[in-house]
Parts: structure tokens; sequence; C-alpha cells
């Protein structure tokens, strides 16, 4: 059987990016395409695959992320130590352990839904969204 | 003064009569082979033999084990190799194992009862015996091979 | 202490106290208690990486930590990972003793206490052990085998390249010479450990061992014999007994509590007040009122003479009834958006053909047929536990600060674990144990778990309302695709008030949905949680997968397809998909690019399956074939299922197929157990199992209630298809869990197949017969 390395999602994009160029949101586009794989990358690095410790390391990533400080709960988790809150920081910084990445990509996939329209100001209006989600 | 007889030595107890025989036998004669699952008659678990018949020593009064004879795990065969038992490790039917030991002890009741057991006579006996990792194919299966009904496994090559 | 620790069959040499096995005195190449033998290598840990380097105090391969060989040739492997059932000792032993060339009737094992500096994550969930650490164990058998190679050559003044092992002995080829194991144990273990670069591994055609699915579980013998070890069987002279009455509201505490009638009780010796714990709750103790006896029996009649006033604090209105009315009103509108791709809202707009499905399933509990306990006792400040806990480490962390003393002063010894099904990952069992023995001076108290207290105070599963629509084209494939899950969320014991799933849930088969839809979109409305939220055998992937696989199934009736021919088809043709690239951020924290999503092995096993059950073949009238399929824990595994429905809406199974490929195999035989038990503990929650909650309290007290598959319901027939994958050097997937969630909805598409009803809500019970 035909194996097809590219996923689906990204074929459709790659027909919404063929379409007549709205050059400045393409521009932003393939930049937070490229931004927001890495961090989708490093979100699954940085959460564990355990149930136990991607619990714990995704919410207090996200509760990091959502209060700009670091949570740390004082109580004992499936894992302590120095390591294990640099672990969380770094998820944090992951986009809250990707839980701001996958919104991230929502807001990206609304912004190519704009463009596909011809809509440029509801695709630069989603940028910045996907931007906010992302920190960047 | 409680006396009973259990795995062939003669024992005697002055506690309270209430207690439950599983507690005895845990926690005073450290027979911890039988174990404690749901304390309400509910899962086996703690199946023995009291004079010869099954019963859940969860809720059986040492009161009513006096005179008699108790069997646990620990006794049902002097080397570890009753049927139920050798079967039970030729089909590896224990994950876990917690529940085992209920199990082969209402099995080895119904085999004695039961030489024979139809799928029938297997449900009603056993289905008191709960197992959560969910062994029971291999459970069915391990009480028609210790019945010698069904041939034993090839021996793996080790 | 009474008995002997080691449940492997051979006799510990020691009956010291505080020492589980000691083989200091006869382990001469590594092993427990070679003094000589420090951790040799450093710890590889790191704070981010994929599968075991991401997770705490990552993983260790030296052969000094796993590998002890005797004199008398007694090979001792050491496992760092708890055994609830699924197999791990037995793996351990065949992956180090194949790579070590052990005679397997030399082998046994020991069971490691907490110590991830020393062993590396013991942290046994997410279907990750063979997985995570295959390689990592070769790695040990292969150095050790080298150092007895090496020490043979050096002991014959020839080059190891002329020496061969096997079954536990190493032969000089030339000269036909031999030497064995133990004989070389002493010399092999002053040698220095191969640098990990020149570990040379075996050829995967000279397995002997490893995935030959020929090996009985290494604890047959003591299991069958009533000897093998488990949390409560340990035993002490003079050891005291606590039970604790808790809270049945989760966050209430105590108001105020006599205790002078459970004071007479005789045995009862001491009844002391545990702190409620603060927030977020965590693996803390629940806090309540500890009666502690000098038995078992005492102390559970002692807590029923106590008089408690509760105040029930802020669940006290909790009433799942009421939350499940909740949830649909939060799935019939907009939640948090956690993938999206395509233009959804458009087709929807203009579409003819809509179809909506919500699905509920409840609360559950893991119950493990072991209730949870543990034994404790403080001598010289240093405490001592012995329970079965899924995560050592996080036992002991959390009893030292309990204890307010570090962790060099805390050990927790690991026993077999009667089930776990992830309740034990959540060690508050073990603090419990820890205070007790402290009010008594440190002297031993087993801390017992009745049913009743598994039932009242879990960690319970979550429980969700799923809601799917669909468009449909004019030959009744879907255009666009909404899923909203609303669930309260595990995160919710981690962070107080958390309310969205995180997301390693939304990983857990809702974002990664696999389909070839080209319009699709996931949400995630918030759900307070009310009770503690926990992992259960499979986690989230049970309500994901039983909705979206029912929902196929119902869009395949609309469009008057055959429900497999159509299933296939909204998976697409077989395919490679970066998970990332659908918006999953856990990947079960594997590399994204070791272990894509394969459709094409999805679909593999559903067909195989469906081809195992005979699809298509006449039913009679009342019987129907399901079948569902579930990529989880990077395994692919699908069910299909036949049932029988009598005219009073009763309910039987006579077969079940279960596919699986996981990838290379390193035990078959386990593997088929966990796949038979996952179809009965996947039936019984489709069933029957469930718990409710009124005025915050769960209605279930125990067995009764809580009602689970009993032999006589469970399948006579289920048929393990194991997909063979002959290449080791490929990636290994997960097996413990993968196997539950296509069996509900596998079970639900054959009772629609044999009814024409389709089963919305989870248990099923009497739904047919009303």
């Amino acid at each position: 059987m035909m194996k097809m390395t590219m996923p689906i999602a990204a074929s459709l994009f790659a027909l919404f990016a063929a379409a007549p160029a709205w050059a400045s949101c393409d521009d932003e586009l393939a930049t937070l395409d490229t931004k927001v794989q890495a961090q989708a990358t490093k979100a699954v690095a940085t959460s564990g695959g355990g149930e136990g410790v991607a619990a714990k390391r995704n919410s207090e990533a996200m509760a990091s992320r959502d209060s700009a400080a670091p949570v740390t709960s004082g109580q004992a988790g499936p894992a302590g130590g120095a390591k294990e809150t640099q672990a969380t920081t770094q998820a944090a910084q992951a986009g809250g352990s990707g839980d701001r990445v996958m919104q991230a990509k929502a807001s990206i996939n609304e912004a190519r839904v704009a463009k596909g329209k011809g809509d440029e100001a509801g695709c630069m209006a989603a940028v910045t969204k996907a931007k906010g989600q992302l920190n960047d | 003064m409680i006396k009973t007889t259990v795995n062939g030595d003669m024992r005697s107890f002055d506690g309270d009569p209430e207690t439950p025989l599983l507690w005895y036998l845990r926690d005073e004669l450290g027979l911890t082979g039988t174990k404690f699952g749901c304390g309400a008659a509910l899962c086996g678990a703690c199946t023995i033999h009291l004079g010869g018949q099954a019963v859940r020593a969860c809720i059986t009064p040492v009161s009513s084990a006096d005179g008699q004879q108790i069997t646990t795990i620990e006794g049902l065969s002097p080397d570890g190799n009753h049927p139920v038992q050798v079967a039970w490790r030729d089909l590896n039917v224990a994950q876990c194992g917690y529940c085992q030991v209920g199990q082969m002890m209402q099995a080895a009741s119904l085999l004695k009862d039961s030489p024979k057991p139809t799928d029938d006579d297997i449900n009603n006996a056993m289905s008191g015996n709960i197992c959560r990792c969910g062994t029971y194919p291999r459970i069915r299966a391990a009480i028609k091979q210790a019945a010698g009904m069904t041939a034993a496994p090839e021996k793996g090559a080790l | 202490m009474t008995h002997d620790h080691s449940y492997s069959g051979m006799t510990a040499d020691t009956s010291d106290v505080g020492q589980i096995v000691n083989l200091s005195r006869r382990s001469l190449l590594g092993g427990a208690g070679a003094l000589v033998l420090a951790v040799a290598l450093p710890n590889v840990a790191q704070a981010a990486g994929f599968g075991a380097d991401g997770m705490p105090h990552g993983w260790q391969d030296s052969p000094k930590i796993f590998v002890a060989i005797a004199e008398d040739g007694a090979v001792t492997i050491t496992c760092h990972r708890s055994d609830m059932g699924q197999g791990v000792r037995t793996s351990w032993a065949i992956i180090i003793a194949d790579e070590l060339e052990a005679d397997w009737a030399k082998v046994h094992v020991r069971q490691a206490e907490a110590d991830e500096l020393k062993y590396g994550n013991q942290d046994t969930d997410g279907s990750r052990s063979t997985r995570q650490f295959f390689m990592h164990m070769r790695h040990a058998g292969a150095a050790a085998r080298m150092m007895l190679i090496q020490a043979a050559a050096k002991q014959w003044g020839v080059p190891a390249s002329e020496i061969t092992a096997l079954n536990s002995v190493v032969t000089h080829t030339k000269s036909g010479k031999t030497l064995s194991y133990g004989a070389l144990a002493k010399a092999a273990s002053d040698l220095p450990i191969p640098a990990r670069e020149t570990v040379a591994l075996k050829d995967q055609k000279d397995f002997r061992y490893i995935g030959k699915g020929k090996i009985g579980i290494i604890d047959n013998v003591p299991i069958t014999t009533g000897k093998a070890i488990y949390a409560a069987d340990t035993r002490f002279e003079g050891m005291f007994y606590a039970v604790i009455a808790r809270s049945p509201v989760f966050g209430g505490t105590v108001k105020s509590f006599d205790a002078a009638e459970a004071l007479k009780v005789p045995g009862v010796v001491k009844v002391i007040q545990i702190a409620a714990p603060s927030a977020p709750v965590m693996f803390q103790p629940l806090g309540g009122i500890a009666v502690i006896a000098k038995s078992t029996w005492a102390a559970m009649k002692g807590r029923e003479k106590l008089a408690i006033t509760w105040d029930d604090g802020p669940n006290a209105k909790y009433d799942s009834a009421v939350y499940r009315a909740e949830l649909e009103a939060s799935a019939r509108k907009p939640g948090k958006v956690v993938r999206a791709q395509g233009d959804v809202d458009g087709v929807f707009a203009k579409a003819k053909n809509k179809i909506t499905a919500e699905y509920y399933i409840p609360h559950l509990v893991q119950a493990p047929m072991e209730p949870m306990a543990a034994v404790a006792r403080i001598v010289d400040g240093n405490c001592e536990i012995w329970t079965s806990v899924q995560a050592p480490q996080a036992a002991r962390t959390n009893t030292a600060k309990a204890l307010g003393v570090g962790e060099d002063k805390v050990r927790v010894n690991v026993t077999l674990l009667g089930g776990g099904f992830g309740r034990k990952s959540k060690p508050d069992y073990v603090v419990e144990a820890a205070l007790c023995s402290k009010v008594m001076d440190g002297k031993p108290v087993k801390l017992q778990w009745t049913r009743e207290d598994d039932i009242h105070h879990g960690f319970y599963h979550t429980v969700s309302v799923e809601r799917i629509e669909a468009t449909v084209d004019d030959k009744g494939m879907p255009t666009a695709w909404l899923h909203r899950s609303v669930a309260p969320t595990i995160g919710s014991i981690f962070v107080a008030g958390a309310e969205n799933e995180l997301p390693f849930e939304l990983g857990m088969g809702l974002v990664n949905t696999p389909f070839a839809i080209p319009n699709m979109r996931m949400e995630n409305p918030a759900a307070p949680a009310h009770v503690r939220i926990g992992w259960f055998r499979s986690v989230s992937n049970i309500p994901h997968a039983f909705a979206i696989q029912s929902f196929v199934a119902e869009l395949a009736h609309a469009a008057g397809r055959d429900p497999k021919d159509y299933l296939l088809d909204v998976i697409g043709p077989a395919r490679q998909i970066d998970p990332t690239s659908i918006g999953d951020v856990w990947n079960h924290g594997e590399d994204p690019k070791l272990y894509p999503i394969d459709t094409g092995r999805l679909r593999k096993v559903i067909e195989t399956a469906a081809d195992g059950i005979g699809w298509g073949r006449k039913m009679p009238k009342g019987s129907g074939l399901g079948v569902a399929g579930h990529y989880s824990f990077v395994t692919y595994t699908a069910v299909a299922v036949e049932v029988a429905v009598d005219d009073k809406g009763a309910i039987t199974i006579p077969r079940v197929d279960i596919a699986i490929d996981c990838g290379p195999q390193v035990n078959p035989e386990r593997i088929r157990s966990q796949m038979e038990g996952a179809v009965v503990m996947g039936m019984g929650l489709a069933l029957t199992a469930e718990i409710t909650f009124k005025d915050g309290k769960a209605q279930q007290n125990n067995f009764d209630g809580y009602e689970i598959t009993r032999i006589d319901a469970a399948p006579k027939a289920i048929h393990v298809h194991l997909i063979p994958n002959p290449d080791y050097a490929h990636v290994l997937g997960g097996v413990g869990e993968p196997g539950v969630p296509p069996v509900a909805p596998a079970i639900i598409n054959a009772i629609f197949a044999a009814t024409g009803r389709r089963i919305r809500q989870l248990p099923i019970r009497n739904q047919l017969s009303a």
C-alpha cells in the first residue's frame, strides 16, 4: 500500500498556501508554522510518557503559563527534585506543555480559512491571536 | 476456647469468637495465602475449606469452626502440586495472582464434588470468585485440565 | 520478620529485619548488597527528552545494578518496575537473561526498592516499562555477558573473541575448555564495566527467550502455593493494625469525634486524627480518624464504633445525575478549541445531512482485587515500608515529606501488586501507614483499606459527555466532524480548580484521531471536578474510543454501509501521520519521528479482528457482530465481538477476537494474557460498572453495587491475534492498557447489529430490557 508521509492536514494547508497570495499573512503563517511545530515537538519531549508525570507537568506548566509565574504545588507528586522543577519550567516554556500550542494551531487554521475566503483582515486577526497564544 | 485443626495442626483460640476466620488465619496464624478482597463474601478471594466445604473466610466466624478441619492454600497439597495448582501453572492463569488462591480453593472444591464439571457447573461454582485481571477463560481451561478433560499443553522449550 | 520476601522461589539467605533480600554474601557480580559497587555510571536523567530520557531520573543500564551472579551460579535479576499482573518481572528476566546467555533454570528476580537515582525511573504507568527500557535492559545483560567472557579470557590467556557464552557456561571454542558463570562471577565482578558503545547486543536471530512465548511467569510457584507476598502479607511480631475513617465526601473534614466507644473494643489501642490535606490534594492522605489495634478485626470493629461529625465541605452537593446534565449543557456550547483543521463551520452551514450523537460514560473505580495496604515502621529515625505501589519513588518522596525527614531516611520495599490499574500510582495509603507508625513510636503498623474504603474514597476514572456532530456527502462519507469532550481532569488533583483536560488526556484518542476527514474540530469545554480524578487503565482513551468508534458505526448505518468497511474508509489509506501535525503535543512522550501514527497498522488490526470473528457471516436473529479499533500507548488494537440478545434484553458474549500490533514482542504469552484481561475489564465497564454520587457520597459500597464481570458472564472464547513484527530494531509499543478502549464500542456496535438499538450511555445494564 502507498505510504503517504505528508499528513492530511499539512497537505490541505499546502493547497491553501498555493492560493493567490496575500503575502503578509502568508509570511506570518509560514513563520508561525515553523514555530508551532518546534514547540509541539518540544512539548512532547518535556511532558514525559508516564501518566503520572505527564499529568503533573502538564498541570503545573499550564498553570505557570497562565499565571506567568512558576506554579508548584508544594506537594510531592510522582517526582520531585531540582531536575523535575526544571522539566516543568521547560514544559511551561513549551507552550504550557503544549496546551497553548494546540490552541495556536487552531488559530493558525482559522487564519488559513479566512485567507481561503479572501479575508486578509480575518487572517491577520487570527495570526495575532496565534502569536498571543504562543506568547510570541 | 475454640479448637480447630488447620492444615492438620491442632490450634486453639481464645480471642473474640466473632473474629472472621480470615483474620484469624492471617493475623494470628500467619497463614497469609488466604486473601482479603471484600470482607462481605462478594469476591471469593478468602475462600478456604471448612469441614471439606468451600467457604468465605471473611464472613465465617471462628466460633463456627470449633472442632472442625480447616484447609487453606498452604495445606491444599503437601508439595504444591494439587491438580489445580499444576493446571494453573501450566496455563499461566495468574496475572497479578491475588485472587488465584481463592479461585484454586473454589476449583478444588468443585472438582471434589463434580470430577468432570460442565461449563454450567463451572459457572455455578466459580461465579462467586472475582478476578479483576480477567483471567476467566484460563480459569475455565485450567479446571478442565485439572479434571483430566483436556490434555496439558505442550511444555515450553525451557 | 516471619517470611521470605523473595518471590521467585529462591531461598533468601537472611532473615534480617529490614532487608528484603540480602544477596551480599553470595552475589559477586553486582547486585543488591555488593557494597563495592556503587552506582557506576552517571545518571542519565534529563529535564527533557523522549521516552525514558524524558522521565524523572531517566534510565540506568549498568549490569552491576541489574544482574547478580552467585558462586553457585544463581542469577538474580533486579526488576525496578512494579508487577501488577502485566508480567514485567518475567519480561525483565527474559530480556536480561537472553542477552546474558543465562540458563533459565538458574534465573531469579529480585524486586528493587524505591531508589530512582540508582535504578532510573520506576513509575510504572503509561504502558511503557518494556517499551522504554527494552534496550537498556538488553545492554545490562549484554554487558554482564561480556564481563564474564572477559574474565574467562584472562584466566585462560586467550582472546575474548575465541570465547562463546551459552546457558550460563562460557566455552573456549578452540580448546573446548569451559567455565560456569558461577565460577567466573568473582573475577568478572572485579572487571570494569564495558563502555556503553562497546557493548555488543545479540543478533535477534539468536534470541532464545525474547519473543518466544513459551516461558511461564516467574512467580508461578509462589502465586499458586499462597507464598507470594503482597502488601498486606508482611508481618512482624507485635505489629499493630490500622484502618481509617475518612470523610464520605471529598474535601470534607472532621468537625468533631468521640472515640470512647471505639477504645472500649478489645484490642483497640489508639485513636488518632489525621490532618486533612492542603490544596492541591495530589497524593496526600485524605485525613480522618485512624483506629489502631492489635488485629485487623479489632481495628475494623473499633472504626464502626467511632462517632464522627463531618463537615462535608464544598462538594457536599455533588450529584452525578445533576452533573451529567451540566456536562451535556456544556457539550452543546462551544468550548476551548484543541484541534482544528479545515472549515468545519463553513461546511456545517451548507450541509444537508448532519448527524449528531452524545455519549455518556460514568465514573469508575479501579478496584484492584488487593485493596490498598502498607506496613510501616520507624527505627532510629529511619522509616521502612512494605507495600504494593506503582510509583515507589512517589511513595518515598511523599512519605519523607509527611514525616518531615529526608528521603534518605525512607526505604520503600515493593511487594507484588494484587492489581493496580492506575490506583496504586497514588501512594496516599503509604503515607497513612507511615503516619500511623509515627504515632505508635515507630512500631510496625499495617494500614489496611477495606473494599468500601476503596469504592468510597477513590481516585475515580473521569466521567464524560462526548458529543460528535458530522456532516456527510452524498455517499455518506463525513465531510466535517466536530467532537466536544467534556470531562473533569486529572489535572484537578495537581492544580486546584483545573477544569480543562490536559494535553496528555487530549492526546489519548481525541486530538490524535487519525481520520481522513478534511474538516475536523475538537473542543474541550470546562468541567469542574468534585472528586479526586485519577488514572484508570487506559484513562481518557476509554470515553474517547467509546464515542468515536460508536459514532463511526452510526454514520455507517446512516450511509447504509458495512460498518467495518466504512470504518476503514474513514481511517483512509495507509499512511504515516506525524502526531504533532494534527495537534497531539503528548504522543506518550515518544519521539514523533520514531512513533508516527501508522494508519496501515490500524487498518490491519481492524481487518485481523474482523477476519478472526468471521465478519460478514450470517447471524441468527438476536445475534450480531461489532468491531472497533483504536490507537493508544503507541500501539494499535482492534476488537470484534459477537453478542446475542434474548427477548428479555439479556446480553451474552460468546466470542471476542482482539488483535494487537504493539511492535516487536518480548513475551507473547503475557501479551495474550493482557489482551484477554483487557477484554474482560472492557466488558465490565460496558455492561455493569458505574460509580454514582449523591450528596457528595459514592452510592456503591462493595462488589454488590459496583458490579464487575464474573466468570459466568465472561466470554467463553477470547481469541488474541498478535500481529507479528519481527524486527527488534523497530520501536516497541505498550501492552498493559491498549486492549481496553476498543472493547466497549465493539460490544455496543454488535448490540446494534443484533437488535437495531443504539446504546449511547454506559453501562448498558438493563437498557435493552426497558
